[in-house]
């Protein structure tokens, strides 16, 4: 419920730029920056190349 | 020119660093173009482009960082490399020592409670991540954009299912239980509740509302697609609703572009049934509709936040603060040349721009944001007669921050128009707040300063105008901002609305 979060005190997973973490920090606001990176997942490549193995799994059990 | 390319294997960063440093690569001597950017293929494409060709960039991937520099022959690779080193020795000294969790799932289990997850990843990653954060019931906001309609309408309806909240994508500004999220300004919490889908439209609101001494119980940003006619209104509907069962909310005010007619239809529709008062500034929308619907409409950001605080406290009146000066105003007139006729406005505010063109409507405006195609300007890089730019828009941000985070675009700019001999008025906007520039009024005044030796070479009288959008909690000070700019001689306004008409008199 959206107001849950209105009447819960706000804490914060920052996925990106790590100056929001540090300004929610300033506001004491409970903040954990995610170390994040790219997956192999997220390049088209490398998951055209998984999607053409799973085909090859379905067809061949 | 030589070309410098390395690349760093396994090393992201996010944009911040990479402009930083782009930044500081830019300002060597010598070295004519300078690019950072994370190795995907989108970006290895723009290199290529750029005359970047080397056997090593194929290799490249988006876990890699490309850095990529043209230069003369005063500067060599060491000096080149020297400058990298030192750039991430101060960001490794900047960033805590504590292990950052690498999943959302293992970030959940250290901070159980985590409520709300903020994403400004680049665009095609943060669609992804927005949905694995909402399956595990945290609210979402998406600072970023370049995400698809199609992505949106799915996140938003997932979400709705589950009655969580998605602010975004392209969601700039939201205030929540008094936190300001990405860029927000330090206002009072209040009686207020706001839903916009522009994040310096709610900054201004918010900062109007502040300034007449009321505040704001909450500020939900919808990003600037929501009331398109593919995504309905989802947010904006939702957080109307949760506004008007949040016991600390009196009044609830809408901020938006006009919508698509049928989200207009739905919108207004919701606010009939809405149990509290309900302020709409659908920016140069037709106020019948609104009437109807019970709403009170506002015609500009300034009024908005005036009809609520009203409705709030009676006894306010107006804005305090000087009244516009029409002595000083005459003053200015005498100075001006006879080919001096024109204005030109140079925003780093989408809403506050297009405000301003939508108050200017009865002179001719040409704009990269026009009010009608007729008055596109058929290159943005080039102003013609009364121009107002927005300069956040892409053509001005491709490869570069926003200028609210780096005004070094409009100061650029600013100095190309200074050589314009017809130009009479420049209008600005300042934004303060978290995520804005540290100092964008001690920025603007170089720029100014640099405009007004241009101008005076030519004998003649430039005015320059601004309105600065802040409080004084903000981190820049609103004060010491404020007497940057009285300093250098510009006239300021207390709001956008009221610089627009500065400006207006200036060129009758």
């Amino acid at each position: 419920m959206i107001n849950d979060l209105f009447s819960s005190e706000l804490q914060v997973i920052n996925i990106g730029l790590s100056v929001f973490s540090d300004n929610l920090r300033t506001e004491k606001v409970k903040t954990v920056q995610l170390d994040w990176k790219p997956s192999i997942f997220n390049n088209a490549e490398m998951a055209g190349l998984l999607k053409r193995y799973q085909n090859l799994l379905l067809k061949n059990p | 020119m030589k070309a410098f390319i390395q690349i760093r294997r396994n090393s992201y960063f996010d944009s911040v660093t990479l402009m930083l440093l782009s930044r500081r690569l830019s300002e060597i001597p010598g070295v004519s173009s300078a690019s950072v950017q994370m190795g995907t293929d989108h970006n290895l494409e723009i290199l290529k482009k750029s005359g970047f060709e080397s056997q090593e960039l194929t290799t490249a991937g988006p876990n890699d960082l490309v850095i990529a520099c043209k230069s003369d022959n005063s500067i060599s690779a060491d000096e080149i490399q020297a400058v990298i080193s030192e750039q991430f020795n101060v960001k490794r000294s900047h960033d805590s020592e504590d292990l950052q969790p690498r999943s959302i799932k293992t970030a959940l289990q250290e901070m159980p409670l985590a409520n709300l997850a903020l994403i400004s990843l680049p665009g095609e990653y943060a669609a992804g991540e927005a949905r694995k954060c909402l399956e595990l019931g945290l609210h979402t906001m998406i600072f970023s954009d370049n995400v698809s309609a199609s992505d949106e309408k799915s996140l938003k309806d997932f979400a709705r299912e589950r009655n969580l909240l998605v602010m975004g994508p392209d969601c700039g500004t939201a205030i929540i239980n008094g936190k300001p999220l990405a860029f927000a300004n330090k206002v009072r919490r209040g009686t207020i509740g706001l839903v916009g889908a522009s994040g310096t439209g709610i900054q201004e609101v918010s900062v109007c509302i502040h300034k007449l001494g009321c505040g704001v119980s909450q500020a939900i940003g919808t990003g600037g697609r929501d009331l398109s006619q593919e995504i309905g209104g989802i947010t904006m509907l939702m957080g109307l609703d949760a506004l008007d069962r949040d016991p600390e909310t009196k009044l609830i005010i809408l901020i938006s572009k006009p919508p698509h007619p049928s989200v207009a239809k739905k919108i207004l529709s919701a606010v009939k049934k809405c149990s509290k008062p309900v302020v709409v500034n659908f920016l140069g929308a037709d106020p019948g509709p609104i009437i109807k619907s019970g709403g009170i409409p506002a015609a500009t950001l300034e009024l908005a936040a005036v009809s609520a605080c009203k409705k709030i406290k009676p006894e306010i009146q107006d804005l305090h603060g000087p009244a516009l000066l029409s002595s000083a105003i005459k003053t200015e007139l005498l100075k001006f040349r006879p080919e001096q006729k024109y204005l030109r406005g140079l925003y780093t505010g989408g809403t506050l721009c297009k405000e301003a063109i939508i108050l200017l409507s009865d002179l001719t405006i040409w704009s990269n944001i026009p009010k009608t195609e007729e008055f596109r300007l058929p290159d943005s890089s080039t102003s013609r007669e009364n121009t107002i730019l927005d300069l956040g828009e892409d053509e001005f941000t491709r490869g570069k921050p926003h200028p609210m985070i780096d005004p070094a675009a409009r100061t650029e700019r600013l100095l190309r128009d200074s050589k314009d001999a017809t130009v009479r008025v420049f209008l600005f906007d300042v934004m303060l707040g978290y995520g804005s520039h540290p100092d964008p009024a001690g920025e603007l005044v170089k720029g100014i300063t640099a405009a007004r030796s241009v101008s005076e070479k030519r004998s003649q009288h430039v005015s320059f105008v601004a309105s600065v959008c802040g409080v004084e909690e903000d981190p820049q000070v609103y004060s010491s901002q404020l007497q940057k700019l009285k300093d250098a001689g510009v006239i300021l306004a207390q709001t956008n609305a009221r610089a627009v008409n500065l400006a207006r008199e200036l060129i009758q």
